[in-house]
């Protein structure tokens, strides 16, 4: 075998395991073809340094099938790559995904009234009959198949994912009442305007000229990479009324302002349905809150919002997807359906349940591409291990378990340190992070920084984002609440001080604050701080583990309870005593 | 194990320098060294040859070494076979191996089975096999189902010793994790394989036995036999297989016959019993034995059952069992900065063997996945190893150095589990205060420290001459030192290395005996004079299991290079003594 530039190549790059991963050498020449290969019938699961580690699961062929690919290209793929024999396990069980995938379809009913969920394959159609969770949708039969009543539409396709029998669902959307717009050249800043190559490939694998089995499922772009601007660009393609579902007030501004900004209309086509306001727009930005927001066992939210005539719904950030709203969206699936998210990974792992509800995988790209591309900022990992004080440790050791967290995450070493740091990246906008208020409140007296809770008023926030954004700000803190969309451009430094380290989703979403683009170019320094040898200690062992999967350099160094460095084994603190 | 089955490999190793010179001289190798012997020894084109120049004997002796299933059972002396061995011995084919001074076994490397199954009979082939898939001829794979389970037990039992019932077998809760470690086989059930590999495991003596609890661990010999690589692990798992004592079906005949099968055909079950019992194989076609020793094949990764009465070997079996082995990849295990480490399929085994004892296993696949973490840092600290030397050790078995991350945590962990350490002190306990400071006063420098007023640390290197001095000084106390986590002493209690090691078998060129001494030409001069003489003489001779030299009155009957046949007047019967049993003749006045 020879690799692109025509040299012999001494081994494959790819084994296959009897488990359903698949490794991947990453400084093997056959790399880049082999990633290529199965990042459309894989999910890539870790990206460290060295070998990088996918997973072929029922739900990743069902996206892959459901994009066209066969069983036969699946394995073609990973025979050719594979340094040795696919195990037939493996082999076997793509073979059985194809059986399965397509077998069921759902269409219209032939009488017209409501659906038919039908197909060629008499033994499959017994079988489905037979399972205990999809009886309850099953609405008479109309040969072959059984009549599916519209309202159980998206819970019958639930259920069938649940029991490995997807269906292929092509009975057709609403069209949403019309809405001509486009995206503007110039955005309201005055600079030049238009979708990267990778938006728009991810906007026409979404819509699919507007095709019957398109139109619905999940784009996946990292942090950074401009998944609101697809969003977009799938409401210019769509030309209908749309709904935008985010995951905070914050994030649901933001989403407005980009809305007036790149595109054609105008303030009042664009409507914020929150706690605050509650104005029903030809657009309408609300939160996952206020959709599963319940007043006496009635979701009265979310039916005010049902009674529009929505012809595209975004879910954005949709891996964050709160449970009770599968049961909402179970009850949109005759609308067009468009998840955005940086991760199809799920804490809860409802990811079958996206792909029931939301739509396939439509569109990926692995953020290592878009690094290289330039398209979202090198980011490196820094954790500093602090000492505790002596007066602290000692209660340290006397407290109780859910106690010492908490005396760990506000070791006060931890403000030097940050002296320290904040004294190095002087000409930076740095976002200090973290989870305990006291906390956060000393550093912000300390420092003489600005503070964003939960209480801050959304006007000031919206005051401080902007000074920050403005550059009047060198350094922000925030608490958890800007965990989530809140788009600071030019924040280049983190500094995490406290958190609960245990959730894969808040690294990422951390990590994602300073990931897009510098105007400079400059590269994203994310720091954590951890009390030496305790509780937070384990914890971050957690997330130097997250983050290495994901792919980032990752050092460490420690530091005494007086800020100055310690053992200095890998240098990384920018203490400014090493640098004289 | 036994004795008179081995591989080419175990017994040219065996060898003297002296003898290997001499068989190569008569193999005509071009070296000396035990693998190039081994493979002159094997190689199908000299067996050919040699066939050809062989007398009747010889080839009979041959045939009945196959029919007899890699062995012979019994050769009397100055028969036909007998003669048939001594001419094969001469051609380099037979060696000896003894055990204790006087028993001694003509044995054969089992890997010449296949070529004299060809040569000595002509394989109707059509008859025994029909077409099946060809298979094309590529090396086994190191890291396949067979080893890879050995090592998986093995492993395990490093981090957790099995334990014993009273009926010598392992627990059914340990027996299940095992289970679940397994390569997964098609048809055949995970407790059957544990169990079929603990048995092998034992035979090639990869356990020690404990006692108290009673409990397997792996033995020092576990690292030798990786170190052996593929070709030594199938070496010896051979010499397990193919014994004649551990299975009643000829499983070597079979599994040679399998082997030289065309790669394009499957071998009908049936029909080839058929044709070895009509060779002369006993018990071949006895069905109860049969399903036993293709079960047994299928665990071992041997036999592919390709329909219900047909099969074949493996592709495993069919390269390994020849030692066509892929090529290993040393330092190719890679160390991820997320702290895991991806062992490759062509690791050596010794490397995978010393990555198992450095990290925590993950899992066990094509690629076995291990990590670097805090249980791995509390075994190395349990090794006695630190932070230098466990990250020293892993960047010689790894591709890349150690990523930062991972050796600042490294460092860290050590520096952690290494702040506090339990010791183990030796201290004389007194029943009052009174009595302890009594004596401590009598210790003097030898009270190293006062734990508490009954408790006084002293040296645990000089227990014995302080025990003795207290004694002396009318402080008598009993010399046993206490540990009150063992309890009372268990008056059954035995020495721990209770299970004898492997016994060495040394094997020898034939008629190569080391015990032939410079006497031995005069005696045989005397013999030979006395019994063209028919004249007796007193002969006095070591007898084996008797301590002391037996002295007699004898008329030699025949005299033989190894041996002496006599008529011993007092019994009244006839002997066989070797020359190296005699101690002296004299010659007695005149016959009688």
């Amino acid at each position: 075998m020879t690799g692109s530039g025509g040299q012999p190549i001494a081994r494959l790059p790819m084994i296959v395991q009897s488990d359903r991963t698949i490794l991947l050498e990453v400084e093997n020449p056959l790399y880049e073809d082999a990633r290529d290969a199965l990042a459309s019938f894989a999910e890539l699961l870790k990206s460290p340094e060295h070998m990088h580690t996918y997973q072929l699961s029922a739900l990743s062929l069902w996206n892959a099938l459901s994009a066209g690919l066969q069983a036969d290209d699946v394995l073609e793929a990973l025979n050719r790559y594979a340094a040795y024999p696919v195990p037939e396990t493996v082999a076997q069980f793509v073979r059985d995904q194809e059986v399965r995938f397509g077998r069921l379809k759902l269409v219209l009913a032939p009488d017209g009234d409501g659906l038919w969920l039908t197909s060629d394959d008499a033994l499959a159609l017994t079988q489905v009959s037979r399972t205990k969770a999809v009886i309850p949708y099953l609405d008479g039969p109309i040969h072959p198949g059984y009549r599916i009543r519209p309202e159980y539409r998206g819970l019958l396709k639930q259920a069938l994912a649940k029991a490995g029998w997807p269906v292929d669902d092509v009975a057709g959307y609403e069209p949403g009442a019309p809405l001509p717009l486009a995206l503007k050249d110039r955005d309201g800043s005055g600079q030049r305007f238009q979708m990267r190559e990778y938006q728009h490939d991810a906007v026409r694998a979404f819509w699919g000229e507007g095709r019957i089995d398109r139109g619905n499922g999940v784009v996946v772009l990292p942090c950074g990479a401009g998944k609101t601007v697809v969003g977009l660009g799938a409401m210019e393609a769509a030309q209908t009324h749309t709904l935008i579902l985010t995951t905070s007030t914050a994030a649901l501004h933001q989403w407005q302002r980009e809305i007036l900004d790149k595109t054609t209309l105008a303030p009042g086509d664009v409507g914020e349905y929150s706690a605050a306001t509650k104005d029903i727009r030809p657009v309408t930005v609300t939160t996952y809150q206020m959709l599963t927001h319940r007043t006496r066992e009635r979701f009265l939210h979310f039916e005010a919002l049902d009674q529009h005539p929505w012809g595209l719904i975004i879910y954005d950030e949709v891996h964050l997807l709160p449970a009770p709203m599968f049961r909402l969206t179970a009850s949109l699936q005759a609308r067009r359906r468009l998840g955005l998210t940086a991760t199809l990974i799920r804490e809860d792992g409802r990811a079958e349940d996206v792909f029931a509800l939301i739509g396939p995988k439509r569109f990926d790209m692995p953020w290592k591409v878009l690094e290289q591309q330039g398209w979202i900022a090198t980011a490196s990992c820094r954790e500093i291990r602090v000492k505790l004080p002596e007066a602290r440790r000692e209660a340290y050791a006397a407290a109780e378990d859910a106690e010492r967290v908490r005396l760990a995450a506000e070791n006060p070493a931890k403000i030097p340190v940050v002296e320290e740091l904040l004294a190095h990246h002087e000409d930076d906008f740095v976002l200090i992070i973290g989870q305990y208020l006291d906390q956060l409140e000393k550093m912000a007296e300390h420092f003489h920084a600005p503070l964003i809770t939960g209480k801050t008023p959304n006007r000031e926030r919206e005051r401080l984002y902007s000074a920050f954004r403005q550059g009047e700000l060198p350094v922000l803190l925030v608490s958890k609440v800007g965990n989530f969309a809140i788009d600071l451009p030019d924040a280049n430094v983190a500094i995490q001080i406290s958190g609960t380290f245990g959730s894969r989703q808040e690294e990422a979403q951390r990590l994602g604050r300073i990931l897009r683009p510098k105007s400079n170019g400059a590269q994203a320094t994310f720091y954590s701080l951890v009390s030496e040898d305790t509780k937070e200690q384990e914890y971050a062992q957690k997330r130097q583990l997250f983050l290495c999967e994901q792919g980032y350099r990752y050092e460490i160094a420690h530091a005494n309870a007086d800020g100055s460095p310690r053992e200095h084994i890998a240098p990384v603190i920018p203490f400014r005593e090493l640098e004289r | 194990m036994n004795p008179a089955l081995r591989s080419a490999i175990s017994i040219t190793q065996s060898l003297s320098d002296i003898e290997r010179a001499q068989l190569q001289e008569t193999l005509g190798a071009t070296a000396r060294d035990p693998v190039s012997l081994a493979h002159a020894l094997t190689s199908p084109e000299r067996v050919r040859q040699t066939l050809a120049r062989l007398s009747q004997d010889a080839l009979d002796a041959l045939k009945t070494w196959v029919l007899e299933r890699g062995v012979w059972r019994s050769a009397p002396r100055q028969s036909r076979l007998a003669a048939g061995i001594e001419e094969l011995g001469r051609r380099g084919w037979v060696f000896e191996t003894a055990y204790g001074p006087y028993r001694r076994t003509a044995i054969m490397p089992w890997e010449l089975m296949p070529s004299l199954l060809e040569n000595l009979w002509e394989i109707p082939w059509d008859h025994l096999s029909s077409p099946g898939q060809e298979r094309p001829e590529t090396p086994a794979p190191i890291w396949s189902p067979l080893i890879h389970d050995i090592f998986q037990i093995l492993s395990y039992t490093r981090r957790e010793p099995l334990l014993l019932t009273t009926q010598h077998e392992v627990y059914r809760r340990q027996l299940s994790k095992l289970e679940s470690l397994m390569w997964e086989r098609r048809g055949m059930s995970a407790g059957a394989t544990v169990r079929h590999v603990l048995s092998l495991m034992e035979r090639l003596d990869l356990f020690e036995m404990h006692q108290n609890p009673h409990r397997l661990q792996v033995s020092p010999g576990a690292r030798r036999f990786w170190q052996s690589g593929p070709r030594g692990v199938v070496r010896e798992f051979g010499e397990y297989l193919f014994d004649p004592s551990h299975h009643v079906w000829p499983i070597l005949p079979w599994v040679a016959l399998a082997s030289l099968l065309p790669r394009d055909r499957t071998l009908n079950i049936a029909a080839a019993t058929a044709w070895l019992s009509k060779i002369g194989l006993a018990s071949i076609q006895n069905p109860y034995w049969l399903d036993q020793a293709m079960a047994e094949l299928v665990i071992f990764d041997i036999w592919d059952a390709t329909g219900p009465s047909q099969g074949r070997l493996t592709q495993w079996a069919q390269s390994g069992l020849s030692g066509h082995f892929e090529e290993p990849d040393p330092q190719s295990a890679i160390v991820q900065p997320t702290g895991e480490i991806l062992v490759p399929p062509a690791v050596p085994l010794d490397e995978r063997w010393e990555i198992d004892r450095l990290a925590s296993r993950v899992k066990s696949d094509r690629v076995s996945i291990y990590r670097l973490d805090q249980a791995a840092v509390k075994a190395g600290v349990r090794q006695k190893l630190d932070a230098a030397q466990h990250m020293e050790a892993l960047t010689t078995l790894t591709r890349h150095p150690l990523p930062d991350n991972v050796r600042v945590n490294l460092s860290d962990w050590y520096r952690a589990l290494g702040r506090h350490r339990v010791l183990e002190a030796t201290l004389i306990h007194s029943q009052t205060p009174e009595d302890s400071r009594d004596l401590e006063t009598l210790l003097g420098a030898d009270a190293l420290e006062r734990l508490s007023p009954t408790d006084v640390i002293i040296p645990a290197g000089r227990v014995k001459e302080i025990l003795r001095r207290l004694d002396k000084a009318g402080a008598p106390m009993l010399p046993d030192i206490f540990r009150p986590s063992e309890g009372a002493d268990d008056p059954k209690k035995t020495n721990d290395a209770a299970r004898p090691l492997r016994p060495e078998w040394a094997i020898r060129l034939p008629g190569h005996d080391a015990a032939r001494s410079p006497d031995t030409d005069e005696f045989q001069a005397i013999m030979e004079q006395a019994m063209f003489g028919s004249r007796p003489v007193h002969l006095t001779y070591h007898v084996p299991g008797e301590s002391r030299p037996r002295s007699e009155v004898i008329i030699p009957i025949s005299v033989e290079p190894q041996w002496v046949q006599a008529y011993v007047l007092s019994q009244r019967r006839y002997v066989l003594v070797e020359w190296k049993q005699i101690l002296d003749i004299e010659e007695t006045e005149g016959p009688v």
